[in-house]
């Protein structure tokens, strides 16, 4: 068999990529609405369009291909993994960027759409982290990690997103630019490290 | 039991978790910046802000955490022998959830210190406010139960974070739907408790009872459910009897309209602390003490632009506080911490006394067609050196033009339109 379709069912890359087709298709069922910020702070509007909050759940979802059910096998390979770790990601981020961006054939406005695009590369490299740093099972934990405080507290008193609160900036904000190629490019660079115990024992 | 329960906090991933959401928590509490936050200095807002935390952020998490963990002995096939185990199902979900909620628990107390103790940096008085935070802590069980409950039903490595995101869309769909009776059973309180509100105790924790309750049942579901484990005996029907009290009392109890469901007015105080200049009196709440010196010198400024003045409001109470009579005026205080000209410009702006109600207001076509309370309230503000807003150059040339005549015109012309606005006349022409 092709090494390369058995890496893609090996990580279950097809369920995953379906699942998140539909998530997109029905993001881009509602292109044209936000999600309103809550009046946690007192705020009386600022929204944010569901096309840019997609992102997260692409991450989150295509981030469950990072478990390797045989991460001992692939950790003493005679053929080192590190490319094949590095593709992976690359075809993880093609693919929550194209279905980010796929509402724009709905609709909707091409600067929400380079948002969303943002946000899913800046996204699925922090579900690369979360599996290097937590073990590959936990790859949701920082997406979902930041989504929460984005949410609650990610907007200032004065209605404009806080500096660290990135995936709710403007479009072409350079900081949450540099923000997501920033957690993208360390997730490609992170060095490889051996199977966690929780890893070893689900294989 | 304490040594397996032990072993669990070491070996669960509930103890990172919360250590980041912890981490995260501190963070917020200690970067809130004095000079602009709603909560450091008044000891409501202050629990409010970790419980909110605690739920919204924190319960969510340890919610995705806890199915994670509850799903590790079918994700690592020992199930079969966990199942066969010589411990009931709801024993062995209560260990998980126990588990994590301790973990919780330890980061809530220190985030709730970490915010008591920033309070306490600005309050004079030291009244730590704790039933939203047995409220918070008893959510976030229920929160955690669920996870666990979910994590053991359904074992797929989807549920975990599907739970983190379901609380999180309860928590916003419910934030926008703040009249649903159904919000009171899954309680994420951001209010705005002023000194002018006391929390609710009593449906406080009753609510906190309803979580503590369901969480403990929601944790016998599993077992209830599965064949191979071991089924809880009718000791589960308790939780689940008294979480169906709890939470009927909940939905049918109903506040006064208009007033909040977990708070209600804190009663007049025996003696308000006041400030007086001059002719001018300034009244506050005793918790807001702290607010004193601020109060004096707005006083002191007001007494100096208007104090002299017939027409003029010169006993101010702060909002929420009794009026000393119908010249009384109200001194709103949004925030803990004020300055002194923040204050000034709130007395100087209730000074004024207010139009009668339904009395449109009048355009003075001088100003460039502005109400002509705006350039009497101008005129207040910068006799009183505060920054007038710019309502573009007519209006800066009328401003400027009555600033230069003579006091006495000033004073003259300012009383009579006070008193005009008072009756719903227009004001006079500015003096020239």
């Amino acid at each position: 068999m092709n090494p390369v379709l058995a890496f893609v069912r090996s990580r279950d890359l097809p369920r995953a990529a379906a699942v998140s087709l539909v998530l997109a298709l029905a993001a881009a069922v509602f292109a044209g609405t936000r999600v309103e910020i809550p009046d946690f702070r007192y705020l009386v509007d600022y929204g944010i369009p569901v096309a840019a909050v997609a992102p997260v759940a692409h991450a989150i979802v295509l981030g469950t291909t990072l478990h390797s059910p045989m991460a001992d096998l692939e950790h003493t390979a005679a053929q080192p993994m590190a490319l094949f770790r590095r593709l992976h990601l690359l075809a993880l981020t093609a693919l929550a960027a194209a279905l980010s961006a796929l509402p724009v054939l709905f609709g909707l406005p091409v600067d929400v759409a380079a948002a969303s695009v943002r946000n899913a590369v800046g996204y699925v490299g922090l579900a690369a982290i979360s599996a290097r740093l937590f073990g590959s099972g936990l790859a949701w934990l920082l997406p979902l990690g930041t989504f929460g405080p984005t949410l609650l507290l990610g907007v200032a008193p004065d209605n404009t997103p806080e500096w660290w609160a990135w995936s709710i900036h403007p479009p072409y904000a350079s900081g949450a630019l540099a923000a997501a190629a920033l957690l993208w490019l360390a997730s490609l660079l992170l060095p490889p490290a051996p199977p966690r115990a929780e890893d070893r024992a689900e294989a | 039991m304490r040594r397996v329960l032990l072993t669990e906090m070491r070996r669960g991933e509930a103890g990172k978790v919360a250590l980041l959401a912890g981490a995260a928590g501190v963070w917020y509490l200690l970067s809130a910046d004095v000079a602009v936050s709603d909560w450091i200095g008044w000891w409501n807002q202050a629990s409010i802000k970790v419980q909110v935390f605690g739920v919204i952020v924190m319960g969510s998490l340890m919610s995705a955490t806890a199915a994670w963990t509850a799903g590790r002995a079918r994700r690592t096939r020992v199930d079969a022998w966990s199942d066969t185990a010589p411990r009931g199902g709801w024993s062995q979900a209560l260990l998980l959830w126990a588990a994590a909620w301790l973990w919780s628990l330890l980061v809530y107390a220190v985030m709730a210190a970490v915010a008591f103790q920033r309070t306490a940096a600005v309050s004079e008085v030291t009244a730590p406010v704790w039933s939203p935070l047995v409220l918070g802590a008893a959510m976030t069980g229920l929160q955690i139960a669920a996870g666990v409950c979910a994590g053991t039903l359904l074992p797929s490595r989807i549920t975990a974070p599907a739970m983190g995101v379901l609380w999180y869309l309860v928590f916003v769909v419910l934030a926008f739907l703040p009249g649903l009776s159904l919000a009171r059973l899954f309680p994420a309180l951001d209010e705005h408790w002023d000194a002018t509100f006391q929390p609710h105790t009593a449906r406080l924790l009753v609510a906190a009872l309803w979580c503590a309750a369901a969480a403990l049942a929601v944790l016998a579901l599993p077992a209830l459910l599965r064949r191979p484990v071991f089924s809880p005996g009718p000791l589960a029907a308790v939780p689940a009897v008294l979480a169906l009290a709890a939470g009927g009392v909940l939905l049918t109890v109903r506040a006064p309209v208009g007033e909040p469901f977990w708070a209600v007015r804190a009663e007049q105080p025996a003696a308000p602390v006041c400030a007086t200049e001059g002719r001018v009196r300034a009244c506050l709440w005793p918790d807001d003490r702290h607010l004193l010196p601020q109060a004096r010198d707005a006083a002191r400024a007001v007494d100096r632009a208007v104090g002299a003045l017939p027409g003029f409001r010169r006993d101010f109470r702060q909002t929420g506080l009794r009026p000393a009579g119908p010249d009384s005026a109200e001194l709103p205080v949004y925030r803990p911490v004020l300055d002194s000209a923040t204050m000034t410009e709130a007395m100087l702006g209730s000074a004024l006394p207010p139009r009668p109600e339904g009395c449109a207001p009048h355009m003075l076509r001088e100003t460039g067609g502005y109400p002509d309370a705006f350039l009497v309230e101008a005129v207040v503000n910068s006799r009183a050196k505060l920054v007038t807003p710019y309502y573009g150059d007519q209006f800066a040339a009328v401003l400027e033009r009555v600033l230069a005549t003579p006091a006495a015109d000033q004073d003259r012309w300012l009383s009579a339109a006070a008193d005009a606005i008072g009756r719903c006349r227009p004001v006079p022409a500015p003096p020239r």
